[in-house]
């Protein structure tokens, strides 16, 4: 899309414009009137607003005599570090804090788990007791060491 | 209001809530030095840590988290040149360059005596307004409290970045995230998708940390390792007389115009350190020094910004609308502990709102003796590498969020906002609009559904109504000043930055 010239407007437009358009195709019924609002009437004109704030910044998107850098999406971080997260939520009642915590590090630390698996271990080990401590011990969250 | 004060110290200082406000203010202190964790973020990780304490030790400890973070963000700008927080990007302009002429320790004595003036004086601002405000703000009907908010968000969006057409998207995302779940007024669910976790809503912990923390962090781990290098010493901390001369002058007008400015919803630190920059070098005499290392460069807009983040807690305190995102969550931490705020605060609950009041005081005093003493001490942290912080970060949030309402689904919801949030980042979209509209997208719906009830549908209370009409108005003429007046500065920080920072 190179012929765009400021790209991150019209994309940050395009997105703000797909999230008005769901908003506007999924608004809670009924949408009353003015004087008596429905559920859908605020979502509803919060959603019209959307798509046409959108629309406008994909326009000037196009219209900029500016260009900018391309946008590149850290992919394989974000990947990772969401999934340790991702780890955390399946995990945390069911296997608890030890084998969630453990993910996580290990995940969020990819790029160091293979050159320096030992300072990857020092964090976990010293992560742990400081979180159970926190969480557990302290403000007793329901949530086990193990399970 | 003395003997009101008189009250509030004896609550902010017993025991465990001076422990609270040392606590705050050293934990303020320390995520302010670090980059890439500011105090939303640290105040959305401490939240659930608050809900087992008393209310008013709560409160003051998350203050304390503020104010010690925009205290401590100049000092990273002064020597690094890395604004520790936003509001201290200008700080850098001449702070580092004194430090790179030898002269850190007068910078960062300069910053610390005018961060200080500024929180006394802010303090005496928000003891003697914030009754008179919360008075006044009795005959705030639904149409004013819906222009206030409004107010709120507009200039949160003009502030937040250049370009007020995606800021102003993020604010209608935020207000739309906020009406997902039960209605209010008629027990509809709306925008759940039949996921039964919806029903209540989509926490305000989980979108925060989500588009702050995870994203931040996310953008660290992409990045390349940076070492950080420690190249100016400190040496000799304190100002000689002429640099108390060149700064008194500018530490009171940033005061005053931060104190000013901190109280409208929406502005805040931010815009108060831009404003009083602009201003320094307006009334200078040789305003060329400014970018070589000018001492009111650094005295004013700190001044400034502390001033703005301490009379940031009135609109807040009194009509109980946050200001900002960091307001947004100790609003949070408030109603989580069964206080509602607003007017009635000041009535209902004196010894949290003068106690907190007074705790400000005795914090600052705290953030004096924790800074210059031991300034090197905090600057090795910086030395510290990110890499070993960054799982504890995750580790903290992800046990954070969880802790709110006890479910595994806020998890995933925070997940999919850091998905979102690197989206934003790449994008260029500030979410601090999108996380303040989502916390105030209820209050702004149920006033305005009362509001054209009251008119029958006639949408031009709005501007018929004197009190709403006027904050209107003063939205309108905030927003095309700033607009006007930040545009040169910001490029200008920008350019400084970008050429300094290979």
């Amino acid at each position: 899309l190179t012929r765009i010239s400021d790209s991150r407007q019209f994309w940050s437009g395009a997105l703000f414009l797909g999230i008005g358009a769901v908003a506007l195709w999924a608004v809670p019924r009924p949408l009353g009137t003015l004087a008596a609002m429905g559920p859908g009437y605020f979502p509803m004109l919060l959603g019209s607003g959307l798509v046409l704030l959108g629309f406008a910044a994909m326009v000037l998107g196009v219209l900029a005599g500016t260009k900018t850098r391309a946008l590149r999406l850290p992919v394989v971080p974000t990947c990772c570090v969401l999934g340790g997260v991702l780890a955390v939520a399946a995990l945390i009642t069911a296997a608890g804090l030890a084998v969630s915590l453990l993910l996580l590090v290990a995940a969020s630390s990819y790029k160091r788990l293979l050159s320096r698996p030992l300072e990857v271990l020092a964090i976990y080990v010293v992560l742990l007791p400081l979180t159970w401590f926190i969480f557990v011990y302290t403000i007793q969250l329901p949530i086990g060491l193990f399970w | 209001v003395l003997h009101n004060l008189y009250e509030g110290f004896q609550v902010a200082l017993s025991p465990a809530n001076l422990a609270f406000c040392l606590f705050g203010a050293a934990i303020g202190t320390f995520v302010g030095i670090l980059p890439g964790i500011g105090p939303v973020t640290t105040i959305a990780m401490l939240l659930p840590i608050t809900f087992k304490m008393p209310a008013v030790g709560a409160i003051i400890m998350l203050s304390g988290i503020y104010y010690g973070a925009h205290h401590a963000g100049s000092t990273t700008a002064i020597m690094l040149n890395m604004p520790g927080e936003p509001s201290s990007v200008i700080i850098c302009l001449d702070g580092h360059p004194m430090a790179r002429n030898g002269r850190a320790g007068p910078a960062l004595a300069i910053a610390a005596i005018a961060s200080f003036c500024a929180g006394c004086a802010g303090f005496l601002i928000v003891a003697t307004l914030s009754p008179v405000l919360a008075q006044a703000s009795l005959a705030f009907g639904p149409t004013e409290y819906f222009s206030t908010i409004v107010m709120a968000l507009v200039l949160a969006s003009v502030l937040s970045s250049n370009n007020l057409l995606t800021t102003l998207c993020m604010s209608l995302v935020g207000l739309l995230i906020g009406c997902v779940g039960t209605d209010l007024t008629t027990g509809d669910f709306r925008y759940t998708f039949g996921i039964d976790d919806l029903a209540d809503g989509v926490d305000f912990v989980a979108v925060a940390i989500g588009l702050f923390a995870f994203a931040e962090i996310i953008t660290h781990v992409a990045a390349p390792e940076r070492r950080t290098k420690l190249d100016a010493r400190v040496k000799g901390l304190l100002p000689t007389r002429r640099d108390l001369a060149q700064s008194w002058k500018p530490i009171l007008r940033g005061t005053s115009l931060g104190a000013f400015l901190g109280i409208f919803p929406g502005t805040g630190p931010l815009l108060s350190s831009f404003a009083s920059y602009a201003m320094e070098r307006r009334l200078a005499a040789e305003p060329s020094r400014f970018g070589h290392g000018a001492i009111e460069g650094v005295a004013g807009p700190e001044a400034a910004n502390n001033a703005a983040a301490i009379t940031h807690f009135i609109p807040m305190l009194t009509l109980g609308i946050p200001a900002g995102a960091a307001m947004a969550l100790m609003l949070g931490a408030l109603q989580i502990q069964g206080v509602t705020p607003g007017p009635e605060v000041v009535s209902k609950h004196p010894d949290l709102f003068w106690g907190v009041i007074a705790s400000m005081w005795i914090g600052n005093m705290m953030l004096l003796v924790l800074n210059l003493p031991m300034i090197g001490l905090w600057l090795r942290l910086l030395l510290l590498p990110f890499r070993l912080l960054y799982p504890a970060i995750l580790a903290f949030c992800c046990i954070g969020v969880f802790s709110v309402n006890n479910t595994a689904f806020d998890i995933v919801l925070a997940a999919l906002f850091g998905l979102l949030g690197v989206v934003f980042r790449i994008l260029d979209c500030n979410p601090a609009p999108l996380v303040l509209a989502l916390v105030l997208a209820p209050l702004l719906e149920q006033n305005f559904r009362r509001a054209m009830i009251l008119s029958d549908g006639d949408v031009t209370t709005i501007v018929t109504s004197p009190i709403s009409l006027a904050i209107l108005l003063l939205t309108l003429v905030l927003t095309i000043y700033f607009m006007r007046r930040k545009q040169p500065v910001v490029e200008e920080v920008s350019h400084q930055i970008a050429e300094e920072v290979p």
